[in-house]
């Protein structure tokens, strides 16, 4: 029996009207993404990644084709329903962290439960688990400019796993670190696609970063192929 | 965390703008509180009897004195009840700076027309109209100057010179008025008009104006037409306005540089009310970033509207209502200086119901409309942005 994808998109296509002209980003694109599968996407810039990762993650409309998530169809989901895809089923890991500098790291990783009905006590609990499994549980009480930048980008992950969501969206997690940090946030990454089962799709220019990826995708001219790990 | 956390840590974060923020909105509604205080205590009326009490004076001017005779010829006119008549005296106490609003009146008329409003014991009353050294002065005067029931006092008079030459005038107080109603001007004092009259070297038999009361069913205003009409044809030709008309005019003498003062502080408010204003709508507009994460995060628009329109709608109503009570402290401790001018002057229901309907329009205005497009921006947009 096939199982049914977590992530599919089915001929999409992405334009941008400028004055009397239309820029298409990609046209025709299908990807297909299993539960628990870490899939990179690499490309030069403008070519449509994060295009594609903020359509995945319902913050963008694409102009044509569908998106399914879970096998269900989010390109016809009214604003309230995108937020609770959001909410349950997406996390988010930008390059620059995203951090909000008033919280210290537990309240930002805290950030996604204040839209459940979970307690005090349960969310304290979260926030320790999350923060334990990023390696981070020791700086909860700093602020974000206490912290280094590969420590931000803990806390930015354990944000995203905070309500435990099956798929994490990230853009370009690693770009703003250095080698060293990289690989131990790509170490993180991988480890929570082998133990957690998350799906993972990440924006990168790094291709040391892709290669903890199962599957690479490579953007160019508005078009997708998959990269031959093999070459 | 909640949002009530939330909110208060995103206020801790830039605490310098909210707090100055804050002050400006404390100050443009201390100013707000006093101006609006000023407005109705000016168009307020001191009790029901002045609706129907009116003044009679020189269609020249009121500072132009009427003829005593004047007086009697009121008493003739059918629709008038009741009637007295007054005569500005004024003088200083101590100091030319301690200027004193002192009335000259014939104290039995004048009494069954004001009694009620003056609020004064029985043997106050008596102790007055027996002696003609006796004056009867007002609480808010009394307090000023440290007055008490029995003592003398000496006024100085540089305009009115007494006919032996002398302008020191001794007089014992024999009672002191609270007022009816709050808004009755008690920084008056009263002497008897004949020992003004007769002391007096020039302008014997002169008054200033007349009170007048109708009969009962009589209206007010036929009745002073009745009273000009009859005047008519006298050398000294009147007009006769409503008490309330008349004292705006008179307050008007002293007021005109109030009134400059009431518009330099207007200017001033309106100019707080947009720094803050543009202000808060600014700040809203920075918070592009912090909106973009949050839908991202899984946020509605309307929560995170809700979000950025709570802290600005606290700010507010928290610094607007605290302004509003600095402004009611200070009326209170300067309620005596202002005595003369906005009897009564004081933060009412009403002003503070305006007041917090304006906070709520100004923070719909500086928040919600921002906030509103940055909240509908389009998320990836917002994260670009950041």
């Amino acid at each position: 029996m096939t199982k049914t994808p977590i992530i599919e998109v089915v001929d999409g296509c992405k334009m941008y009207s400028k004055s009397r002209n239309d820029a298409v980003v990609f046209e025709h694109l299908n990807l297909s993404i299993q539960q628990g599968e870490f899939v990179a996407l690499m490309g030069p810039s403008g070519s449509g990644k994060t295009t594609l990762l903020h359509s995945i993650g319902g913050l963008e409309k694409l102009t044509s084709g569908q998106i399914l998530i879970g096998g269900q169809q989010i390109d016809h989901f009214n604003e309230r329903q995108l937020a609770r895809l959001r909410s349950q089923t997406i996390g988010f890991i930008f390059q620059f962290y995203n951090l909000m500098p008033m919280l210290n790291a537990a309240g930002n990783i805290e950030l996604p439960l204040m839209l459940t009905k979970l307690g005090q006590k349960e969310r304290r609990r979260r926030v320790d688990e999350a923060a334990e499994m990023v390696g981070i549980r020791h700086r909860l009480k700093h602020r974000p400019n206490e912290l280094s930048g590969g420590e931000q980008q803990r806390v930015a992950i354990a944000r995203a796993l905070v309500s435990d969501p099956p798929i994490l969206l990230c853009d370009e997690p690693t770009g703003d670190l250095d080698r060293a940090t990289a690989t131990e946030v790509m170490k993180i990454l991988q480890l929570l696609g082998k133990e957690l089962g998350k799906s993972i799709v990440m924006v990168t220019h790094d291709p040391s970063a892709a290669d903890y990826a199962d599957q690479t995708y490579t953007f160019n001219k508005g078009e997708i192929s998959k990269m031959d790990r093999a070459a | 965390m909640n949002s009530s956390k939330f909110i208060a840590l995103n206020f801790k974060s830039a605490w310098l703008r909210n707090l100055l923020l804050m002050s400006s909105i404390v100050i443009a509604y201390v100013l707000f509180g006093i101006l609006s205080a000023f407005q109705q205590s000016y168009g307020a009326t001191s009790s029901d009897d002045d609706a129907s009490r009116m003044i009679t004076a020189n269609k020249i001017n009121f500072t132009q004195p009427l003829p005593l005779s004047h007086f009697h010829e009121v008493q003739k006119i059918p629709a008038v009840r009741e009637q007295t008549y007054a005569a500005w005296f004024g003088g200083y106490y101590q100091e030319p700076r301690n200027s004193l609003h002192a009335i000259a009146v014939e104290p039995q008329s004048y009494l069954k027309v004001y009694g009620k409003d003056l609020h004064l014991s029985d043997s106050a009353q008596k102790s007055f109209l027996d002696d003609r050294s006796a004056i009867l002065v007002g609480k808010s005067m009394a307090e000023q100057y440290g007055w008490h029931v029995g003592d003398q006092i000496s006024i100085l008079n540089k305009r009115i010179t007494r006919a032996d030459g002398a302008h020191n005038w001794v007089f014992r107080i024999a009672g002191i008025f609270e007022g009816a109603t709050e808004q009755i001007d008690t920084s008056f004092l009263y002497i008897h008009y004949r020992r003004l009259n007769e002391a007096r070297d020039q302008n014997v038999d002169t008054i200033g104006w007349i009170v007048t009361k109708p009969e009962v069913g009589e209206n007010p205003s036929a009745m002073g037409q009745a009273i000009d009409q009859h005047f008519k044809s006298f050398t000294d030709r009147t007009t006769t306005e409503s008490e309330r008309s008349f004292s705006q005019a008179f307050v008007a003498q002293f007021g005109n540089l109030a009134l400059v003062t009431l518009l330099v502080l207007a200017a001033a408010l309106m100019s707080l009310i947009m720094i803050v204003g543009s202000t808060t709508a600014l700040s809203v507009q920075q918070r592009a970033r912090e909106v973009g994460i949050l839908k991202a995060l899984g946020f509605t628009r309307q929560q995170v509207l809700q979000l950025i329109v709570t802290e600005s709608f606290s700010l507010t109503i928290i610094s607007g209502c605290f302004g509003l009570a600095i402004a009611a402290g200070l009326l209170e401790s300067m309620a005596e200086s202002f005595a003369s001018i906005a009897p009564g002057i004081a933060i009412t229901a009403e002003i503070f119901v305006a007041g917090v309907l304006s906070m709520i329009a100004l923070a719909s205005l500086a928040s919600v409309i921002p906030a509103l497009k940055v909240v509908n921006a389009d998320t990836a947009t917002l994260l670009r942005r950041s």
